[in-house]
């Protein structure tokens, strides 16, 4: 049998895959789902509380590694009951730094704050920091609501109805598998820092094309886990 | 999430894709009635050996089989629906995404997804490497274009 590769594959391991504590948001995490198996591929989102990292709920595991093999930590506090596709990651140390640049870079920034998403104006820009896409530009689009439920509500494939969302536009092959989980932010130039506005949930419409990328307020997590804060 | 070994004929696939019906966000546009596509696809139980690697593609059973392996979503991954020769070294294999989700969002997890495809010609014997391009998938667009050695 012979095989290959993508040419342009690293030979090393990105810094993403192989991060180490304190983990930062945009981490390559992987997991042992509790039905589809081994070696399944999230992303990590923002530190909480100064002691936990988020991250989605679907993302179904007990516990979470790095490509590499270390422990980035183990499920805590998820919130599906609530209707939302969030969890936490705790039992390690976790950073205030968002990994920032393409899935092979090691550029961070800080993230810290929570965006009033009630603020954005349509089509503002909104950076997604995951594992799969690396940093990408999305288009805010507001409220997600799906046909037949309530307004910011879905049905997140498999998983059931998951509330409290928001759409943007993302353009082909970004925001895909693997970016669940990532965190969504808004930049800001004054202080050289982004503030957290989402974490990745799940996509609408052909991933290869035009698509939808559907996550998280970070206002209705920070509001279920008692008015935590982020970064 | 279903991790059995799926086999469709093209009847099949013409029936499941001949309708250009869009169900949920996901848009499924009719596969050519004169292609058949035998394969089988599963979820990699230890995930990529690789890896970062977004694309592997391997020749298996004296280049009767083509491997092609990738991140996907499990709950609504993409499935081979087409194979076409553009020489008798080249060969385009084409993607589209599976609706098994009537009704909802995708979630952005990823497995590594298998797809074994059953190539309807031979290939000559004096070929030593073949390029196959993929479409469809959700992988960059340097990744598209593999040369594989049979």
């Amino acid at each position: 049998m012979s095989t290959s590769t993508s040419p342009w594959t690293p030979t090393s391991n990105p810094p993403r895959a192989n991060d180490t504590a304190p983990f930062k948001a945009g981490t390559d995490i992987r997991y042992t789902d509790r039905s589809a198996g081994e070696g399944m591929r999230c992303s990590s989102a923002f530190r909480l509380n100064g002691n936990s990292m988020l991250t989605a709920e679907h993302c179904n595991g007990n516990s979470f590694k790095t490509v590499v093999g270390t422990d980035v930590g183990s499920r805590y506090l998820p919130l599906d009951s609530i209707s939302l596709d969030v969890m936490l990651i705790a039992n390690k140390t976790y950073s205030n730094l968002m990994y920032t640049g393409g899935q092979y870079t090691n550029s961070t920034i800080s993230a810290t704050g929570n965006y009033p998403y009630y603020t954005l104006p349509f089509g503002v820009q909104i950076l997604l920091s995951g594992t799969r896409s690396g940093q990408v530009s999305l288009g805010y689009t507001g409220n997600w609501t799906q046909f037949g439920y309530a307004d910011g509500c879905h049905n997140l494939g498999g998983e059931g109805k998951r509330c409290q969302v928001f759409g943007a536009n993302a353009d082909p092959d970004e925001c895909i598998g693997s970016d669940s989980g990532g965190p969504l932010a808004v930049y800001d130039p004054a202080n050289g820092r982004v503030i957290p506005v989402g974490i990745q949930s799940a996509t609408n419409g052909d991933r290869t094309d035009y698509h939808k990328c559907i996550a998280t307020r970070t206002m209705a997590v920070t509001y279920a886990y008692g008015g935590a804060t982020l970064g | 999430m279903d991790n059995g070994r799926w086999r469709l004929t093209a009847t099949l696939l013409t029936l499941a894709l001949g309708t250009s019906t869009v169900l949920a966000g996901c848009s499924a546009t009719p596969a050519s009635p004169t292609e058949s596509i035998d394969y089988q696809q599963s979820v990699a139980e230890a995930g990529s050996e690789s890896i970062t690697a977004e694309v592997s593609v391997a020749a298996l059973d004296d280049g009767k089989v083509l491997r092609i392996e990738r991140w996907e979503s499990p709950e609504c991954w993409t499935v081979p629906v087409s194979v076409t020769w553009d020489t008798e070294t080249s060969v385009r294999v084409g993607f589209e995404t599976e609706p098994t989700v009537e009704e909802g969002s995708c979630p952005n997890t990823a497995a590594w997804v298998l797809s074994d495809i059953t190539i309807d010609q031979q290939i000559p014997a004096s070929v030593d490497e073949i390029t196959v391009k993929l479409d469809g998938l959700a992988i960059s667009p340097e990744s598209s274009e593999v040369t594989v050695s049979v």
